[in-house]
């Protein structure tokens, strides 16, 4: 499954997840959070590690113990070496969670991001899938602090190769009124894939901080 | 002066009720309603020279000249008086017959005052034995009601009752009627014997409240030949039931604060310190450091914040909280007032449809008897 299958495929189930899930829920959240976001990518080595910014906008929706949450994210990357082959490059990070409540104040997260890159094989095109916990609490009723961390059971890359020891953690924080209508956000998560190319090592780690406004309806 | 001494004495108070009255009501004999309207015309002025005889008898009693006590008494007992004044010519005549010993006139004589005012006898306590004992021989061998008597009393229709007392002389049966507004009923009946009395609860045959308005109460004993009759008046009163207010707490209940502010505490740091550490840790844990570590930057800053934000939650004053006791109690509190007030609802119900009653003397009148 190339990695614009897998992002297709992820979107399209996604939509219908939040779709079928909005009109059946009776206590319902629906958040949209626009946000710049800051991205770090590395392949390789040191000399491939590209950062730069993007804006994104995160749509959740929640209702009893079910949640689901839509990400995008378009940035661009460039690196301080111009000895690279390709300065730039320009990214478009997909992400989709589906989160169970299995205790108060825990979730079960399973999830897909699709990464894509232009131009082509600037660095790879990556599909993933994550399976996790996530947790959120209130610091009070002005801010709420949440963590998360998920094994990557799954990932392809456009260039071929395969996945080996894949994680990320996240960390986010939000401040705002108690009515909880608008936050602001914070939030960073990290992700780490050791990527084989026929038994040689080409690791890959990614950043992706945000600044955002978080909006509920 | 001596009549006055003699009625202290004595502690007779006046009547006002015709003497000539009290002997149609005493015997069932005296004449009509005509005779009564001519002699009435003329009765003002007689009755003035009539009651002169009782204070000169009684004053010749005082002086111990008891032969003119006894001839004024009789003169006055011949002549017409108000009831009153003829008990009062009795009592001189039997004091003076008892003074003169002659027992059984005395007795006849306090016979007839016990018929007059069989509520009024003689003070053990300013009298001479001799004359008590004379009175209650006399008392003995006659059958009358006395000290029929009830208390000013309200109480909800059907939920009371007025205590209605009397003392009979001689053991006899009773037969208590209510009498007025057009209503005739038999209230109670009883064999009594001394102090007797009936609790009356003011209902018709129905059950429902007797109609309001002014009723006599009739008291006829009966031994043998011989009845007696007593009677009182009394006023009967409706007004409505008062209800009862609805309650919005409970006497000895309030309700307690749903929210209370806690101590303040470091536990929003504690966890923003403990979720930043692990997740920062675990990044730098995960990070290869041949990739590079731009990516640090962005993610100490956010951990940055964290640690500002669970400080300044810490250090800011507690929010308040519910307390989930207090909302059971109060929601307790709530259901019972709720209860509660269900109850006042039908018990209020109830009593928009009852009548309070107020049963009231208004005189206690004179006696009749068929001897």
């Amino acid at each position: 499954m190339s990695p614009r299958t897998l992002r297709s495929t992820a979107l399209t189930t996604g939509l219908a997840i939040l779709m079928a899930v909005a009109t059946t829920a009776d206590a319902q959240q629906f958040l949209l959070t626009p946000s710049l976001a800051s991205l770090t990518h590395s392949e390789i080595g040191e000399d491939l590690e590209f950062s730069g910014v993007g804006g994104g906008l995160v749509a959740s929706y929640r209702t009893g113990r079910f949640g689901v949450a839509g990400e995008g994210i378009l940035g661009s990357l460039a690196s301080g070496d111009q000895a690279v082959t390709a300065s730039s490059y320009r990214v478009a990070l997909f992400d989709l969670r589906a989160t169970y409540r299995v205790l108060p104040g825990l979730d079960a997260v399973l999830g897909a991001q699709s990464r894509s890159i232009s131009p082509e094989f600037a660095a790879q095109d990556v599909g993933l899938i994550r399976i996790g916990l996530a947790t959120e609490t209130a610091l009070s009723r002005l801010a709420d602090i949440g963590v998360r961390g998920a094994w990557l059971p799954y990932a392809d890359f456009n260039g071929g190769g395969e996945a080996g020891f894949g994680f990320e953690v996240g960390l986010g924080v939000s401040v705002g009124p108690a009515d909880g209508r608008y936050r602001a956000l914070m939030s960073y998560d990290f992700q780490r894939i050791d990527r084989t190319v026929n038994g040689a090592d080409v690791p890959m780690q990614m950043m992706v901080a945000r600044l955002g406004l978080q909006v509920g309806f | 002066m001596g009549g006055a001494v003699l009625s202290g004495v004595l502690d007779f108070p006046a009547h006002d009720v015709p003497f000539l009255e009290a002997r149609m009501h005493l015997r069932a004999l005296v004449a009509g309603s005509l005779s009564l309207f001519a002699l009435s015309a003329l009765s003002a002025p007689l009755r003035a020279q009539d009651s002169t005889l009782v204070a000169r008898a009684e004053s010749a009693y005082v002086a111990l000249d008891f032969s003119e006590a006894l001839a004024l008494a009789r003169r006055a007992t011949t002549s017409r008086l108000a009831q009153g004044q003829m008990a009062r010519a009795y009592e001189v005549l039997a004091f003076s017959y008892a003074a003169l010993d002659s027992t059984r006139q005395a007795v006849e004589a306090f016979r007839e005052l016990i018929f007059l005012a069989p509520d009024r006898e003689p003070s053990v306590e300013r009298v001479s034995p001799r004359i008590t004992s004379l009175y209650a021989s006399a008392l003995g061998q006659v059958l009358v009601v006395r000290g029929l008597d009830l208390d000013s009393s309200s109480f909800v229709g059907g939920q009371g009752a007025v205590p209605v007392r009397f003392a009979i002389s001689r053991p006899a049966s009773v037969l208590a009627r209510l009498v007025g507004g057009g209503l005739d009923i038999v209230v109670d009946s009883q064999l009594a014997a001394g102090s007797s009395g009936f609790r009356w609860e003011a209902l018709q045959r129905d059950g429902t409240p007797v109609p309001a308005g002014r009723y006599r109460i009739l008291l006829t004993a009966r031994e043998g030949a011989s009845e007696f009759t007593a009677e009182t008046t009394i006023d009967v009163r409706h007004a409505p039931v008062d209800t009862l207010p609805h309650l919005t707490s409970l006497p000895g209940y309030t309700n307690l604060p749903r929210t209370e502010v806690p101590p303040r505490d470091w536990k929003p740091f504690g966890l923003s310190a403990l979720y930043t550490g692990l997740t920062t840790g675990a990044a730098f844990a995960l990070s290869n450091g041949d990739l590079g570590n731009k990516w640090s930057t962005p993610a100490l800053a956010v951990s940055l914040t964290s640690l500002t934000t669970g400080l300044v939650m810490a250090l800011r004053k507690p929010d308040e909280r519910e307390v989930p006791a207090n909302i059971r109690y109060n929601d307790l509190l709530a259901t019972q007032i709720a209860q509660r007030n269900v109850q006042l609802a039908a018990e209020n119900a109830t009593r928009r449809r009852q009548t309070a009653l107020t049963i009231m003397p208004v005189e206690t009148a004179g006696a009749g008897a068929d001897r």
